[in-house]
């Protein structure tokens, strides 16, 4: 078989699988399986054995079930409340304080966590009921709680960045890093345009009536401090070299656990039931995982990779041109595919170019992860939009979730061009992580 | 007539038995292999303290933690598999009427099955020519191998007898219309 027909096989098999609703750890494998057949027969297979057990030896991808459980823990350790109760009494008069303080919150639940569920799934619960009752418009109080809960794969730990990292080739460290400064930046942006919106049109978001004494006030921050040590205890173990990327997810479980245990919450039934929950959601994803790896990998050895990169590069157009038509692409398969398989799919393929054209891996992959971030707010397929559907009061639609998504996602475009312009907004921490270690 | 409709009675009341036993054999290695997590993080832990605070970094920590979490993910793909969480892109596939997706399931199998059988068949002749020359790991601690690549058929083998039993239960009910009762 020619290279283009492997192309179109592997490529158009995994779509029609995957429209026909396979699951995609099975769509991946069996086309890798199959592929590998009729490429070089069952001598082949050790090839799919060799990826997958690959897989399963990485002492990196250790830090996928640790970060999952941290925000799993997290979810139901009551520290969501105790923070929204916070924001609330802090952000007083301000005009559509709550969804900036939504924002807030989800920023340091990213820095807490590795996946965007926990921070849109509490935040759905606590702040959407909250926000509707005191007359904040659907569209304000849906999208600030989707758009900025995506900041979790974003900022670090993520394990989208470790993922990404390692099918890349890129320091895991140094992704985590080069995420921090575009995270908070985009959260600067969000919080910009809900005070613009309120400022145009008062009525979207009503001040709230409740007024707070200012040692009521300072009482409440001590609900920041647990937080506060848990983002150190991860992200600061990894700045300062103490810990490796898996070690620090370690460091950050037992934080969270000690949050836990501070808050009252510590039972049999929140152990037993975030560790099999952990477990489900580590599970699939290591299966997806596997598949993808050797889908990738065959595809690699029939050539694929070589044949991309030289109809990409063959095209002729200038760098700036090529960079921008890899994330039309993947925002573009980022509206119907689930951002994990995408990673695998492009960024084999991607890397090399970028590297090949001169532009800095890390400050790509930045860029990447942002267009997965779209991935998963854009519709109609978007995680977001179901965890926010999954807890959303009666009376909010699907169709109101999509709605309130777009200024959003324009947002997020915005900042993304921001750090296209000014690579130092990622790349500067990374750095000054480097210096710090010579 | 009536006979062999006796018999199809017969035979799924006894299959009914197997069916049972793959989903417990399922869901029970899911529940204890789960709890793998918390002897993980504590290694990790351990690893840190000793390595900061006592200056003495341990050669087996980074093993010990590889070896947990092999057999933590490969072993969870069959309480996966019993509680149906595989992702897949269900827009068009619940447009289907029930029966339909029954046999979009058969088809998912085959993808299925092709992948695993691999993972399965190739998988142990691995794991067998480790254990035969019981293959040390490239690391310091030079513990040996096989029970990691073990995990691959043990894996494959429980995942294939959950979806094997799934399979069963979509004949089922694309051959009577009536869904199986558990």
């Amino acid at each position: 078989m020619s290279i283009e027909l492997v192309t179109v096989v592997m490529f158009g098999g995994l779509i029609a699988c995957l429209l026909l609703g396979i699951p995609l750890a099975w769509s991946l494998g069996g086309i890798s399986v199959i592929v590998c057949f009729i490429l070089w027969g069952p001598n082949g297979f050790m090839m799919i054995i060799y990826n997958t057990f690959g897989c399963m030896w990485s002492i990196v991808l250790v830090a996928i079930p640790l970060f999952m459980s941290m925000g799993i823990l997290l979810e139901r350790a009551g520290i969501a409340e105790a923070l929204f109760e916070t924001m609330h009494r802090w952000s007083g008069p301000l005009r559509g304080g709550i969804a900036m303080g939504v924002v807030v919150i989800c920023v340091m639940f990213a820095a807490m966590t590795g996946v965007s569920a926990a921070a849109t799934l509490t935040m759905g619960l606590i702040a959407l009921p909250a926000m509707l009752r005191r007359g904040y418009d659907k569209n304000i109080a849906l999208g600030s709680i989707a758009g900025p809960g995506t900041l979790g794969i974003l900022i670090p730990p993520s394990i989208v960045s470790i993922l990404l990292a390692l099918v890349g080739n890129i320091s895991v460290g140094k992704l985590f890093m080069a995420g921090i400064g575009p995270g908070v930046l985009l959260a600067g942006l969000f919080i910009l345009y809900i005070g613009i919106r309120g400022w145009m049109n008062p009525k979207l978001m009503p001040r709230h009536p409740e007024k707070f004494t200012m040692k009521e006030k300072i009482v409440s921050l001590k609900m920041v401090v647990l937080p506060l040590l848990i983002i150190l205890a991860v992200l600061g173990s990894i700045f300062f070299g103490i810990a490796t990327p898996t070690e620090a997810g370690s460091l950050g479980v037992v934080a969270v656990l000690l949050s836990v245990i501070i808050h009252r919450r510590l039972n049999w039934k929140l152990i037993k039931e975030s560790t099999i929950e952990t477990f489900r959601i580590t599970g699939l994803t290591m299966w997806i995982f596997y598949g993808a790896m050797c889908f990738s990998a065959v595809y690699a050895r029939a050539g694929g990779a070589v044949f991309m990169s030289d109809l990409i590069l063959g095209l002729g157009m200038n760098r700036w041109m090529i960079l921008a038509t890899m994330m039309g692409i993947s925002f573009l398969l980022g509206m119907f595919v689930d951002p994990f398989a995408i990673i695998f799919i492009l960024a084999p393929i991607c890397f090399p170019i970028v590297k090949d054209l001169g532009f800095d891996p890390v400050w790509f992959g930045v860029l990447f992860v942002i267009n997965m971030q779209l991935g998963y707010v854009t519709p109609p397929f978007g995680y977001q939009l179901f965890y926010l559907k999954s807890v959303a009061p009666e009376g909010v639609t699907t169709a109101d979730i999509y709605r309130s998504v777009f200024p959003f996602i324009g947002v997020l475009i915005f900042g993304m061009v921001l750090i296209m312009i000014f690579p130092q907004i990622a790349l500067w921490l990374p750095e000054l992580m480097m210096k710090i270690g010579e | 007539m009536q006979g062999s409709a006796a018999n199809f009675r017969l035979w799924t009341l006894e299959m009914k038995k197997v069916l049972k036993i793959i989903d417990s054999i399922s869901d029970w290695s899911g529940r204890i292999f789960a709890f793998l997590l918390w002897p993980g993080v504590a290694v990790l832990v351990y690893e840190v303290a000793a390595r900061h605070l006592f200056d003495a970094p341990t050669i087996w920590a980074h093993g010990m933690t590889q070896r947990i979490f092999a057999a933590y993910y490969f072993i969870c793909g069959a309480y996966i598999s019993l509680h149906k969480s595989h992702i897949n892109m269900d827009l068009i596939y619940n447009r289907f009427p029930p029966r339909g997706r029954a046999v979009l399931d058969i088809v998912s199998f085959l993808f299925f099955l092709s992948f695993c059988g691999v993972l399965l068949w190739y998988g142990s002749r691995y794991a067998w020519v480790s254990l035969m020359r019981l293959e040390p790991c490239n690391t310091p601690f030079r513990a040996p191998l096989y029970p990691v690549k073990l995990m691959i058929p043990l894996g494959a083998l429980l995942i294939i007898l959950q979806e094997l039993a799934q399979l069963l239960r979509n004949f089922y009910f694309v051959i009577t219309g009536k869904q199986y009762e558990y």
